[in-house]
């Protein structure tokens, strides 16, 4: 019996077909097809809201940030020029608002995570996870005090396994720069963590 | 501190730093990147294309609406602008032709007044016609003129002349 020895994908393949297949659709969103669209939608929203949650802490704002991010995308998809990938226009467009929305106020800087009607029953479950959820707040409130450079980078860099490369096409600089970020956000979150630790 | 390890770790994450500060600083790093949002639920993300259908339909109206706003704004400035230099050069008209009148000189000024004064003191009635010009209009008024004047004695035809004579002196 023979066997064909297939081709290993890894990472950079997968990236590589969901770019092309992200051409496709924009193409065909472009030449008219709304449902093209509507498919983009559907494959990077969870994506797009887990992010501006990150930043915005809350439900409303994460959901409001995720729709204007998809608003704008859709208005301004004829300027993609597919540079990045769509996913890292998306990413960008996101973090932008969500730092929009922190400079115009909108978003609270001791903002905190509220339960929302759905949301996940595992958080109230049991002592243990009370202090996960503790510990969890003690971090978003640290987090929050993050020049917003840092907190881009810091929040972007620990966002679904994203690499230095694509968290600076995101944020429009240079790795170096990423990885100054974060090893400085890093450094400052132990500190006020400690602070945060000292006084309660 | 030296950064280096740490940033080794951003590019290697199966890298792990001996230096136990390090250490401290990836694992703050692996316990942000364990955050996670609360799932909003299946009911959230079955409504969510449609809402974002009427967010984004409700957001080109907006755009519509204001862009229509900006357009009237445009237009009534403009037309405010317009009335604006209207209003100006009527005003600014009137002054700038008295000074013009000033710098006329009198010989100017005497033979202006002169037309205006023909004009508005000197009825038709008063221009100078010869007696021929009086016969028309006596003819037209009565095609019999010259046999009236025939048929006429000596008083009308009298009478006549010193009107012809003097048709130009009273009027």
């Amino acid at each position: 019996m023979a066997f064909v020895r297939l081709p290993v994908r890894n990472r950079t393949d997968r990236r590589d077909d969901a770019m092309e297949e992200d051409r496709v659709s924009i193409q065909a969103f472009l030449c008219g097809d709304q449902a093209a669209f509507t498919a983009l939608v559907n494959k990077y929203r969870q994506g797009v809201y887990a992010l501006a949650f990150r930043f915005a802490r809350n439900h409303e704002e994460a959901d409001d940030l995720a729709q204007e991010t998809f608003i704008k995308a859709f208005e301004n998809l004829h300027r993609f020029r597919g540079d990045s990938s769509f996913k890292t226009w998306l990413f960008r467009i996101t973090t932008n608002l969500s730092i929009n929305l922190t400079k115009s106020g909108r978003i609270a800087k001791d903002a905190g995570c509220q339960p929302e009607e759905g949301s996940d029953p595992k958080e109230a479950d049991g002592l243990g996870q009370l202090i996960v959820n503790e510990r969890n707040d003690m971090l978003h409130r640290a987090i929050s005090k993050l020049p917003p450079r840092q907190k881009q980078a810091l929040l972007l860099k620990t966002f679904q396994d994203m690499t230095c490369e694509e968290v600076a096409r995101v944020m429009e600089c240079s790795p170096g720069t990423v990885k100054a970020n974060v090893f400085n956000a890093v450094r400052r979150l132990k500190s006020l963590l400690k602070g945060e630790q000292d006084h309660g | 501190m030296d950064r280096d390890p740490f940033t080794r770790h951003l590019d290697e994450p199966d890298f792990s730093p001996s230096d136990p500060k390090h250490r401290e600083l990836v694992s703050l790093l692996k316990e942000i990147a364990a955050l996670e949002p609360p799932d909003p639920g299946e009911l959230y993300w079955s409504r969510f294309n449609q809402r974002l259908d009427e967010k984004r339909h409700r957001a080109r109206a907006h755009r519509a609406g204001r862009h229509h706003a900006r357009w009237g704004i445009w237009a009534g400035a403009m037309a405010a602008a317009a009335a604006m230099i209207l209003l100006i050069w009527a005003g600014t008209r009137s002054p700038v032709d008295a000074r013009s009148l000033d710098d006329l000189s009198d010989e100017t000024l005497a033979t202006l007044h002169d037309a205006f004064y023909i004009q508005e003191e000197e009825p038709p009635e008063t221009v100078d016609w010869g007696s021929s010009e009086v016969d028309v209009i006596l003819q037209a008024y009565d095609p019999n003129y010259e046999s009236l004047l025939l048929e006429s004695g000596g008083a009308v035809q009298e009478e006549l002349q010193w009107l012809k004579a003097n048709w130009n002196v009273e009027g």
